[in-house]
């Protein structure tokens, strides 16, 4: 008898959250930013997927797509128009560290959130709700240090580092994470600005001072404005970026030679990868970078969530955070599950150069 | 489990246990709810301080440090010593650390991230025109690090505009706080009141009632006592609707001057009644005293009446003797009857057996005489038959003389010759003459016959008759036999019967001789006894003149106490 209750309480709930007609999540980021773009195409790339294959248990999977600027305060804003929207069931991203760091305070207990590109190491734990595709910056910026540390064998002139950083939770997180991991001496550690208007007394200073490696904690406007002011003074030194460089290459001349730890890499031989390049490619008439991939990522294991879980937020919440290794989610970087501050385990940068305006996978981290 | 003694309802006891229970139960409840409302505000303003507290110290700490770091980033542009700029980096660095950890709790609102956030932002800009007018001065380009530094300073006066800006939003914050805290301490001071009034009010309630419980019946049982101790036990206190401890009191006196009046009253009607009574006692003795007299008489007649009983009872006993021989007689003659009835019957039955024999004799007679008749019936028609053959005779003798008649003429006419012949002729006649002559005679003789044959058969049918006549008389008088049978059967029964009753008639007879002597001797004890009475009636006499003296001094005591007890006041009064 209680058997049977059961069994029908569990049709009826079962029935219930099929009658769902769609099922809605939000998405966040600067989407006029070409990072911006890149994220939302692997977003849209990945809805498109799961609509055409007949959506979450027959309901279409609709995108609530807001543009936060990079700006945490509009991502604050933006998190709390999410909150309060019952349809909302679940967010992808933001896309950035700064805005996912003001966001997270407001989705704490309400709704789950899955960064994108988000690697400041400050998001590591800050909230049981919020997780990321990508690894933290610390395990980027701890990977590019020990690559730099390595990279020009015993010149001296190698063992001498500058650091640049956006003066933001993104920037300082790598920069520091660098700086930790280093085998030299740190000649300069400065800020910047997002777009800085001036670089060129670093790019001078750094000319005066000729270190070996220059370090760069930027996204690609400030590593563009850098890269073109050294190959106007031709500096001559080792540039290295973190996955904020991984655009970088649109500028084939000025970025040529560089060093970029990227999450993704449209070159794996991967069945997954190589689909996802080839669908992409198909849709987009462009190659897919990190930045498309973690939103195509985070996409799907949003939508693998719903389909178990249905419209549920906490229900959600507690799939993501149920995932470990024998039960990980295959994304295209690899298995993932998601350490207890949220953090994606199973996947890792890679350190590729650039040449000829294509990333060529380096070392493995 | 301890057993509480029962208190009974409306006890000033219970009332005031009840109200002093209610007051200390509202007292309590005010001291919890001032405890809790003085604890839970307490609780409220620490954690609100303590929230206070700490935000205005990351808030000083971070203004402090972000006052340090741009002095020594000034420092650096002024002596260009490396240790400026590390401290200008490492203070920075301190600073957004400072910044993180208070912007990490939990908050409701995105304005308050907004004003964080655009400090850190803030902050940031500002380190960054120092970072680049760092850069400029070691490249000696000092004029360009001026205008740098210069911005930078405006940066940081913005800066401090942003943080006043939160500070004042704190403050704004606290303002609302403390506005709540004023407006809960005061709400819930106004219940406390409330609820200490209400209990005061009570504890005035509970004083009032509880010394009304006990004047007000004090005041009637006051007023009982002095009505007593006047003599007056008349007085009752009316309990209903008093304290349970004064009902009792009041029941107490009110069962007293009950008790006070009965017994006054009782005393009364029993003087009363003891004076009557010796009135009437000393005309009784009197009387007594008379009626003793008469009564000897009496007894002397009833003792003489109960020897003539006995004599009477005697003489009972003696017909009852009569009785019981002539009951034993009456047995007697009842077992005659019945053995008579026996002999009756068997005599009846033997009787009804020859009948039977009789009877069977009588139908086989019955069926003799109707052979024999059939037999004579046989004869009548023999001699019919005898007649036709007599007329034949007849018709022969006639035809036979005719012809000696005819051969007499032949012979006639035959002369000489046939003289022979008319000798035979009247020979022939004359044997004609003669068989005729026979014929007649056997024709007389037949009718002769035939007349006694049918007088014969008549009587012979008579007879049959009469033997039916018998049988039918043969059976009637065995019908008679079987009931005289059963008659005598009957008889012996109702002898037996007879009998039966007459031995029990004779067995009570025999019972009443035995009461009756048994009567006779208590009739002989009475007349002894009556003797004996009258003999104490003269003695009775004497003492009732004794008592009629007792009774008149009796009558004298009651007249006294009858005095005594009317000075009290009484119902019966």
């Amino acid at each position: 008898m209680k058997q049977k209750s059961l069994t029908l309480a569990l049709l009826l709930f079962t029935g219930c959250q099929r009658g769902a007609d769609t099922y809605t999540v939000g998405a966040a980021g600067p989407w006029k930013e070409s990072y911006g773009i890149m994220t939302r195409r692997g977003i849209d790339l990945a809805v498109e997927e799961i609509n055409h294959a007949g959506g979450i248990r027959g309901a279409p999977l609709r995108l609530l797509a807001r543009d936060d600027g990079a700006d945490p305060r509009r991502a604050a804003v933006i998190a709390q128009d999410f909150v309060r929207d019952n349809h909302v069931l679940a967010v992808i991203g933001h896309v950035n560290s700064g805005a996912m760091l003001a966001a997270a305070r407001v989705y704490d207990g309400e709704l789950t959130a899955v960064a994108t590109s988000a690697s400041s190491p400050d998001l590591t734990g800050i909230s049981p709700w919020v997780f990321r595709v990508i690894p933290s910056d610390s395990l980027n910026g701890a990977g590019l240090g020990r690559f730099a540390s390595q990279i020009g064998g015993t010149d001296p002139s190698m063992k001498e580092a500058a650091v640049l950083y956006e003066n933001d939770s993104y920037g300082r997180g790598l920069a520091d994470a660098f700086r930790r991991n280093f085998r030299g001496t740190i000649i300069s550690f400065d800020p910047i600005d997002q777009n800085p208007a001036a670089v060129e007394p670093f790019i001078s200073y750094f000319k005066a001072r000729r270190p070996g490696i220059i370090f760069v904690a930027s996204r690609e406007q400030a590593a563009l404005a850098i890269l073109r002011e050294a190959k106007r003074q031709q500096l001559d030194a080792v540039f290295l970026g973190g996955d904020g460089w991984q655009s970088i290459v649109t500028d084939s001349a000025a970025s040529e030679g560089a060093y970029v730890g990227a999450s993704f890499n449209a070159g794996d031989p991967s069945p997954a990868v190589k689909r996802f390049v080839s669908a992409f490619t198909k849709r987009y008439a462009s190659t897919p970078d990190a930045f498309a991939a973690l939103g195509y990522d985070a996409t799907m294991l949003v939508a693998r969530a719903i389909s178990k879980k249905g419209a549920d937020r906490r229900g959600i919440r507690d799939y993501l955070s149920s995932l470990d290794s024998e039960h990980s989610f295959e994304g295209l970087g690899g298995a993932l599950y998601f350490s207890e501050g949220g953090d994606p385990l199973g996947t890792g940068f890679r350190v590729a150069r650039v040449s000829h305006g294509a990333l060529l996978t380096g070392a493995a981290q | 489990m301890i057993r509480l003694p029962a208190i009974p309802a409306n006890s000033i006891r219970r009332t005031l246990a009840l109200g002093f229970a209610l007051l200390v139960a509202l007292l309590v409840a005010a001291g919890l709810f001032g405890w809790a409302t003085i604890s839970g505000m307490s609780r409220d303003v620490s954690d609100r301080f303590a929230h206070a507290y700490e935000l205005t110290r990351q808030s000083s700490t971070f203004s402090h440090t972000i006052t340090e770091e741009v002095q020594a980033a000034s420092a650096y542009l002024a002596d260009g010593e490396p240790k400026s700029e590390a401290k200008f980096r490492k203070l920075g660095w301190e600073a957004h650390r400072i910044h993180r950890s208070f912007s990490t709790r939990r908050i409701e609102l995105a304005n308050e991230v907004t004003h964080s956030v655009a400090v850190d932002s803030k902050l940031a800009e500002v380190e960054n025109a120092y970072a680049l007018a760092h850069r400029l001065s070691d490249l000696g380009r000092r004029d360009e690090a001026e205008v740098q530094a210069q911005k930078a300073g405006d940066l940081v006066g913005q800066l401090l505009d942003e943080l006043r800006r939160v500070d004042s939003s704190n403050n704004l914050a606290f303002a609302s706080a403390a506005a709540t805290l004023r407006e809960n301490a005061l709400r819930r001071s106004a219940l406390l009141v409330a609820v200490i009034a209400g209990a005061l009010l009570l504890a005035v309630v509970i004083v009032v009632r509880t010394s009304n419980a006990i004047g007000r019946p004090l005041r009637l049982l006051l007023k009982h006592a002095m009505q007593l101790s006047r003599g007056n036990l008349q007085m009752r206190t009316r309990t209903s609707g008093l304290p349970t401890e004064f009902r009792t009191l009041g029941e107490a006196m009110n069962h007293a001057s009950d008790s006070l009046s009965r017994i006054v009253t009782g005393a009364v009607y029993t003087a009363d009644d003891v004076a009557r009574s010796a009135g009437d006692l000393a005309s009784a003795s009197r009387q007594v005293a008379e009626s003793a007299g008469q009564i000897a008489d009496a007894v002397g007649d009833v003792s003489h009446g109960a020897e003539s009983q006995v004599h009477q009872i005697r003489n009972a006993n003696s017909a009852l003797d009569g009785i019981r021989t002539r009951a034993s007689e009456m047995v007697a003659g009842a077992e005659e009857v019945h053995a008579l009835a026996g002999a009756i019957e068997a005599e009846a039955d033997a009787k009804r057996l020859e009948m039977a024999r009789a009877l069977k004799i009588l139908l086989e007679v019955r069926d003799i005489v109707q052979q024999a008749a059939a037999e004579v019936s046989g004869l009548t028609t023999t001699a019919a038959e005898i007649n036709t053959f007599v007329v034949s005779v007849s018709r022969i003798a006639e035809q036979t003389n005719l012809l000696a008649l005819n051969a007499s003429i032949e012979a006639a006419r035959a002369g000489p010759a046939g003289r022979g012949f008319a000798v035979v002729a009247v020979e022939v006649g004359k044997l004609a003459e003669q068989t005729q002559a026979a014929a007649d005679d056997v024709v007389r003789l037949t009718e002769a016959v035939t007349t006694r044959v049918t007088t014969t058969s008549r009587a012979m049918e008579n007879g049959a008759v009469s033997v039916l006549e018998i049988e039918r008389v043969g059976r009637e008088l065995d019908g008679a036999l079987t009931t005289i049978v059963a008659a005598a059967e009957r008889t012996r029964q109702a002898a037996a019967t007879v009998s039966a009753s007459a031995e029990q008639n004779l067995q009570a007879v025999e019972g009443a001789a035995r009461n009756l002597d048994m009567v006779t001797r208590t009739a002989e004890g009475q007349a002894t006894a009556a003797m004996q009475v009258s003999a104490s009636t003269e003695e009775q006499s004497a003492a009732c003149e004794e008592m009629t003296s007792a009774s008149s001094s009796l009558l004298l005591g009651s007249k006294q106490l009858r005095g005594l007890v009317g000075e009290l006041r009484t119902a019966a009064a």
